[in-house]
């Protein structure tokens, strides 16, 4: 009988549980996943984070050189700043806050550069033809041809993510 | 004195929208006066079609699709669908990874229980009571988003591991808060126990028998409630078997059990993350998977609401040919369709929440 | 690779449950596999101290597939999703909602199967940028 009277005057003398939210924010956590705030000039327009999606919330454009999300469909699932090569996709640790319209989060690249830095030319002599790269390659640029031990890569197709380079188990591949 | 016969029915549409149901269900109730005597359950209001989903994503992104499915319980079916594959796949999952497994899904455990606790005193009325649940609650939120990154959608399960690992610093705080819970529950838990509002509304309400609940495949809480000892955790997943504990039950079959057994589930849970925290070895907490799914498997797992199936067949590439998903309410909406009758239609919300509904998990 | 499995002919299905009935085993529930080849996968999951069970039939379009819930009342709620997902013909449920417990009047038929009319497509809808 009458149990709650006990919690109901431990109450009166306590301190609010709740925060004036708008006056005072909650401190964030380290490595919360609050938003995508976007990606930096290091993007080299790969499209990992495209196809790793779950949400398909990023397009990435090769040809245009941009990259946009949208914020509205992203679940918020740290997958594309996970899988990023070139560690360039920012997560903000508070979360999104209200907006009056819906609109779109894009980067666009520099066209006028040539080239991106480190596009792989070949292989050493220590390659074993294993395949790895063109396992690894977000662009299905590279292909090995294991019986006629050959390795040739699209220069077109590529987009120097230096993904291979690092997946090499021999650390052969040349740029 | 009137027949029973002469008493005039009158039929009484209860749901989808009603201020009890967070979630939108509807039972057709035939009542006599005020007392029911038919329920047909009609579901249908918030199906997704997430099954249909998972045929056309690859095996990764399925794991967000499928931790959508329900929100409070999203770690256990990412947890049981990983499970799963790992099994199919046959692969070693580092030691470490199922102790971090035990962890957050006993967070999950206890965050879903006091929820529904919350959600239960606002169905009989109890508004103060409620706010007293959803406090404790906030610890766990707050230990979730430290760990993982969000609140309630952790999205920390991957096939061969989790996505995250706890560091020490973490594992001695939660370990600090279980103890915190288990002060603030035992204010509460007196409350449910023994505080005349709560007695009247639960004793003796919604009795279901422990050869129906059998017979009706009641699962969780709900069969527990009436006896059955069924706690899928006994089967050992993850690293549940070197965990010390017991299925906790019941036999009185009413809604004052079904809510006896959800509160000696948390201070269970609290016991098992010490144990989980205390035994947790070091290493890994990932694998790289390199195998495809080839063939068919069934998983289960033990969610705070019941018994969570799912069946998984993949034809040797990333993408699954089937996801099936059996969540607990599924299995438990015949028992509560049998409960109905010969109640009073104020008991209805109590009745419908001793079972703890998650219409979107019933539905995907 | 599932444990304890039984495949059974459509004719022995009814035996086979009461079967599983007589000796208390719970139903866990029913799935339902499309093969890509006309026929269905039928999964009738059971449960017994924590021990699966499951008695798979094959089955098609065409056939008239009894219902258990005279023995498990209990399986009304997934026979009427295989019944309409899958455009299976299940007869005798004990309450049978006629298709219509997940699909609307205007949704497709049996949406479930393999080449159903059904498309998943990412759109862009175009914000204001």
């Amino acid at each position: 009988m009458l149990d709650f009277i006990r919690p109901i005057f431990r109450n009166l003398f306590k301190k609010p549980v709740t925060r004036l939210y708008p006056v005072t924010n909650r401190e964030t956590f380290d490595n919360a996943r609050g938003h995508i705030e976007g990606i930096n000039e290091n993007c080299v327009f790969c499209g990992i984070c495209a196809k790793k999606c779950p949400a398909d919330a990023i397009v990435v454009d090769r040809q245009a050189k941009t990259w946009t999300i949208d914020p509205f469909k992203c679940v918020i699932c740290n997958v594309c700043v996970e899988t990023c090569p070139k560690i360039c996709i920012t997560m903000s640790e508070s979360h999104k806050t209200p907006e009056y319209k819906k609109s779109y989060i894009s980067f666009q690249g520099n066209t006028e550069e040539s080239k991106p830095q480190g596009k792989p030319t070949g292989v050493g002599e220590e390659c074993v033809f294993c395949g790895i790269c063109a396992k690894q390659c977000p662009q299905d640029a590279i292909t090995v041809d294991r019986p006629n031990k050959s390795w040739s890569i699209d220069s077109e197709k590529c987009v120097g993510c230096g993904i291979c380079i690092s997946k090499c188990p021999k650390k052969t591949i040349k740029c | 004195m009137i027949n029973s016969e002469q008493v005039p029915r009158s039929t009484v549409p209860f749901g989808p929208q009603h201020p009890v149901l967070p979630e939108p269900i509807h039972i057709k109730l035939i009542l006599e006066d005020e007392k029911i005597v038919e329920a047909i359950p009609a579901i249908g209001y918030v199906h997704r079609g997430l099954e249909k989903l998972t045929e056309k994503k690859d095996m990764y992104k399925s794991i967000f699709i499928l931790e959508r499915i329900c929100g409070i319980c999203s770690f256990m079916h990412a947890l049981c669908y990983c499970q799963g594959l790992e099994n199919l796949m046959e692969i070693d999952v580092p030691e470490r990874a199922k102790y971090l497994r035990v962890i957050w899904g006993e967070l999950h455990r206890t965050h879903s229980h006091l929820l529904w606790l919350g959600l239960f005193a606002d169905a009989f009325g109890f508004e103060s009571l409620f706010y007293e649940c959803w406090k404790i609650r906030e610890k766990i939120l707050d230990i979730m988003e430290a760990t993982s990154g969000a609140r309630v959608i952790i999205s920390t399960n991957t096939i061969g591991g989790t996505r995250r690992d706890i560091n020490s610093d973490m594992l001695e705080h939660i370990k600090k808060t279980t103890y915190e819970i288990e002060e603030a529950l035992a204010y509460i838990d007196k409350v449910f126990f023994d505080d005349n509002t709560v007695l009247v509304r639960t004793k003796g309400v919604g009795v279901l028998s422990k050869k129906d609940a059998y017979l009706l495949g009641a699962v969780g809480p709900t069969g527990r409630g009436s006896g059955l000892p069924q706690d899928l955790r006994t089967t050992n997943y993850a690293a549940y078997g070197d965990l010390d504990f017991e299925p906790i039950y019941e036999t009185d079959g009413d809604c004052y059990a079904r809510c006896k057994v959800r509160i000696r589930e948390l201070y269970q849970s609290q016991k098992l993350l010490r144990q989980a925290i205390d035994q947790m070895p070091e290493g890994e907490y990932a694998v790289k998977v390199t195998q495809k799914p080839e063939g068919e498997v069934v998983s289960r797992v033990e969610q705070p609401r019941g018994e969570c199936m799912y069946y998984i067949r993949g034809n040797g590439t990333d993408i699954l040919e089937r996801v099936r998903v059996r969540t607990p309410t599924f299995a438990n909406i015949p028992a509560l369709v049998h409960m109905l009758p010969g109640h009073q239609l104020c008991d209805l919300p109590v009745l419908v929440l001793s079972i703890d509904p998650c219409i979107s998990c019933t539905e995907r | 690779m599932i444990d304890n499995l039984n495949e059974i002919a459509l004719d022995e299905l009814k035996n086979s449950i009461s079967n599983m009935n007589y000796r208390k085993y719970r139903l866990v529930t029913m799935s339902c596999v499309d093969n890509k080849d006309g026929s269905f996968d039928l999964f009738y999951h059971f449960d017994k101290e924590s021990k699966l069970v499951t008695v798979k039939t094959k089955v098609t379009k065409e056939d008239e597939i009894p219902s258990i819930t005279d023995l498990y009342f209990c399986a009304f709620l997934v026979e009427n999703e295989i019944k309409e997902l899958f455009g299976l013909n299940i007869v005798d449920i004990a309450i049978d909602y006629g298709g219509k417990m997940y699909l609307t009047a205007d949704s497709s038929e049996a949406p479930m199967t393999y080449g159903a009319n059904i498309t998943i497509e990412r759109r862009d809808i175009g914000y204001d940028k």
